[in-house]
């Protein structure tokens, strides 16, 4: 027998020693799964009812007020306008087919298509009871305005030919028109798609009012836009427009800034300064159905999916945590993509995705959402996961994940595996960089040089650590970093300013 | 300790003795297992030849590339990193999405992502349980559908099905997996060029012009000659842009390009953007219209008015691995991922 069949024989001894010993969560069975999507959208719908039903098809008593009634209402104005508009409201549920048909038309007149899509705002609000009056300036309102509790079909229906608009429309001023006409409707259902129009909306019209709509259902996502139209358009009416509308949105917020609301939104908002509306479960089903589409085979549905749930908040996390059990491989891979990118605001998600460390298909993901979300309670189990000799794609993402995570108590961990062989050059540029955002320079910067240099792995994230320490250079008081944060700049790739390493290290 | 660790112990005791048992037995060839692989730089040693190849493809440069990183923003845009770095394509299965992987991004769409199996070995056109990868014959590897996972994310296996060519039996690795130099008994290229070989853009389109008398002037013909599937075949990445300029009384084309025609497909949401790819075996009439400055400055809709020329010109054709034009529309060369695809010459 030789040497290596005795280590064999005792490691076997070893195992089979373990397997009597006390159990672990590293050696705890994977987390069991099951259909969880599809019986959240059955029950929904169950729940929801006559509010889902379709619009009926167009008579022709409807086609007849479409031609005559809405050239007229689309060549008045004032109170004369309102009223034509509302007479809408007076025919079936058929009416908001044809108006959409009309709005949706591109061939037909300009001002045609702008009343068809103010007479689905008419009658929506009509349904909601409100009454009708000159708009006049737009207001924004507290953004936990409570949902109904029983939306009609009209209203919904409704409201979902003004959210295709906002989606298919090519006029951006129209787009415009509809973000602002959800905003004002005040149906959280909408927010997915007021979110999703952000991914590809270029108007700086349209991205003020999707900014305006999204923070009545308290959600911030659209305020990057406001700032960066406020910057780049700066002295035009929608510069300042963009920028007054931040101000009122961080004003209604409670918040002293737009940057201070900005922050709060991005970090979980930590001094629980922002509103946190109750969702209705019109939101919750559509949310439903665009975890369904993680299943999808196109990637688009998919990445639409991820954009939009990166931009939402804790309610959507508790959903997604749902779905992390999920029987479907893609549904639990993408939810953990998710909660990872929506990061502080889904730390409700940390003991599922502990659970996830155990389940082989997505456990990296789940190691590395934990670093994003910062779930303290998970460190040790992470620190375990860095000796896990089977899993290299799990050791290098929990090494990752602890940076992030910001507790020091992690460095001797993290020191010793870098210290010992560690297994791979990837996971020892892992160990560098959270070693890095945990405030260890002397370990971190020779791994990071070593990682930008090495053809072999990706520069971006160890520069991103370089670049780092170099900021907390500066903020301890190195007003030299300054220079070299400029020189690190305009250096880019696997180029490095030389002698950083000395200025870098203590 | 409780009865189910005791008995799980006992168990693993007596897996250790089978185990131990077979290891005395071995060290001989065929009872090892097949080796596992963490880089494709270890398939190089037996592999030398695929290795080169694959070396100089889009496939290894589908994480390291200069387009790619800018396009995606150096992979800030995450939503590119499941095609562009993904786990084996036979553990996510033949036909199947593809997933991404969290290591070895920098290797791209390597020999791993598209020969290991998820039980051991490698998936190959033959068995041989003595090459230290273990292949293992998998006929899928030939199959439209094994591209499909990544590429049907553009519709390419969508555009190739409605086309002559499959319904001949021409599949995507007879283009691009062609034989080395043509014999079977060299094995399949594994460069696996598209759009990044001139050649082949050569081979898939066809440009010409005559004079439309009725119209009074030169009216074009782009032609998908060869191309298994729309060209370009990709949304938004790529485009396909058609230029013009006047001939002096030289004969020699003169001064700034200007844009004729534009073949590209809206990228999902873009509303404003119409799908304008020349669809597989389409042949597209295109009146040559001059739009004024305009058409030197944007990119102007292809249905954007303008006079029919009738001068003598000359007519570009440019591949585009990035529809933007940094550099000015007006000197569509000047811009490093553009690809000069053909050049014709219209006098009277």
């Amino acid at each position: 027998m030789s040497a290596s069949h005795l280590q064999w024989l005792a490691l076997l001894v070893l195992l089979a020693v373990g397997g009597c010993g006390q159990g672990s969560p590293v050696s705890a069975p994977p987390p069991q799964t099951r259909d969880v999507v599809d019986p959240a959208i059955a029950a929904l719908e169950a729940e929801l009812g006559d509010s889902l039903a379709a619009p009926s098809e167009p008579d022709e008593d409807i086609e007849r007020a479409i031609a005559g009634l809405l050239p007229f209402a689309a060549r008045s104005q004032g109170a004369e306008r309102s009223q034509a508009l509302a007479d809408f409201a007076g025919f079936g549920s058929g009416v908001l087919p044809a108006l959409e048909a009309v709005a949706s038309d591109h061939e037909a007149p300009a001002a045609h298509r702008e009343a068809a899509l103010e007479a689905l705002w008419t009658v929506a609000r009509l349904e909601l009871g409100e009454a009708l009056g000159p708009e006049g300036e737009p207001q924004l309102v507290d953004p936990s305005i409570p949902q109904l509790a029983e939306p009609t079909a009209r209203l919904i229906q409704a409201c979902a030919a003004i959210e295709r608009s906002l989606r298919l429309e090519r006029e951006p001023w129209l787009r415009a028109r509809a973000g602002w006409y959800l905003g004002r409707l005040g149906l959280d259902r909408s927010i997915p798609e007021l979110v999703l129009r952000l991914r590809y909306e270029t108007d700086h019209e349209a991205v003020i009012w999707l900014a305006f709509a999204l923070s009545r259902f308290a959600n911030y996502s659209g305020m990057p836009g406001l700032e960066n139209i406020a910057q780049l358009a700066a002295g035009t009416p929608n510069g300042e427009l963009a920028a007054s509308m931040a101000a009122s949105i961080a004003k209604q917020a409670g918040a002293d800034s737009p940057a201070a609301i900005t922050w709060a939104w991005e970090h979980g908002d930590p001094e629980q300064i922002l509103p946190r509306p109750v969702r209705s479960s019109h939101h919750d089903l559509v949310l439903w159905q665009w975890i369904y589409r993680f299943d999808e085979f196109q990637l688009r549905g998919v990445d639409d999916a991820r954009f939009m749930f990166e931009r939402l908040d804790e309610h959507a996390a508790l959903l997604l945590t749902e779905a992390l059990y999920d029987d479907s491989r893609y549904v639990r891979l993408h939810v953990a993509q998710c909660l990872a990118r929506l990061g502080r605001r889904a730390t409700v998600a940390g003991p599922a995705l502990q659970e996830m460390l155990r389940e082989p298909t997505i456990a990296a993901t789940a190691a590395q959402a934990l670093g994003e979300i910062g779930f303290p309670t998970a460190r040790e189990d992470l620190e375990q996961r860095l000796g896990d000799q089977h899993n290299l794609e799990l050791r290098v993402a929990a090494a990752r994940a602890l940076g992030p995570m910001g507790d020091p108590e992690s460095i001797p961990r993290l020191v010793a595996i870098f210290d010992q062989d560690p297994a791979s050059p990837e996971l020892a540029q892992a160990l560098a960089e959270s070693l890095a955002y945990l405030r260890d320079p002397t370990r971190a910067v020779p791994g990071l040089m070593a990682a930008v240099a090495n053809p072999l792995l990706e520069p971006s994230t160890s520069r991103a650590a370089l670049r780092f320490l170099l900021e907390q250079a500066l903020a301890a008081g190195r007003p030299e970093a300054e220079r070299w944060l400029g020189d690190f700049d305009a250096a880019e790739g696997r180029t490095l300013p030389a002698g950083l390493e000395s200025f870098l290290l203590p | 300790m409780n009865l189910v660790r005791m008995f799980a112990g006992v168990a693993v005791l007596g897996l250790a003795g089978v185990l131990f048992f077979f290891l005395l037995g071995g060290g001989q060839r065929g009872t090892a297992g097949p080796r596992a692989f963490s880089s494709s730089s270890e398939c190089q040693t037996c592999h030398q030849a695929e290795y080169a190849e694959w070396s100089t493809s889009e496939h290894a440069n589908s994480w390291t590339g200069a387009e790619v990183r800018r396009l995606s923003n150096e992979f800030a845009n995450q939503d590119c990193i499941d095609c562009h770095a993904p786990i084996p394509i036979f553990e996510t299965g033949i036909g199947e999405r593809v997933l991404p992987r969290t290591i070895r991004r920098v290797e791209g769409v390597d020999c791993i992502a598209c020969h290991q199996l998820p039980s051991g070995g490698m998936a190959g056109s033959f068995n041989d349980p003595s090459a230290p990868c273990n292949p293992v014959e998998q006929v899928e590897l030939f199959r439209p559908e094994f591209c499909a996972g990544c590429h049907n994310q553009h519709l390419t296996m969508d555009q190739w099905k409605s086309s002559r060519y499959a319904e001949e039996g021409t599949t995507c690795i007879d283009c691009h997996m062609p034989y080395r130099e043509g014999n079977p008994a060299k094995g399949r290229d594994h460069s696996m060029h598209g759009g990044a070989s001139l050649a082949n853009l050569k081979r898939a389109v066809d440009l010409r012009g005559a004079f439309d008398e009725q119209a009074g002037g030169w009216v074009l013909q782009l032609e998908n000659i060869g191309a298994g599937h729309s060209f370009p075949t990709d949304e938004r990445s790529r485009a396909g842009d058609v230029f013009f300029r006047r001939l002096d009384s030289n004969g020699v084309g003169q001064g700034p390009w200007s844009m004729v025609h534009r073949l590209r497909s809206p990228y999902r949401s873009e509303v404003d953007i119409p799908d304008t790819l020349l669809t597989v075996h389409e042949n597209r009439r295109i009146p040559l219209l001059d739009r004024g400055p305009s058409a030197r400055e944007e990119i102007l809709p292809n249905d954007a008015p303008g006079e029919i020329v009738s001068d003598p010109v000359e007519v570009l054709l440019v591949y585009k691995r990035s529809p933007y034009y940094p550099n000015g529309l007006d000197q569509p060369l000047e811009d490093e991922h553009a690809v000069e695809v053909l050049r014709i010459r219209l006098e009277r």
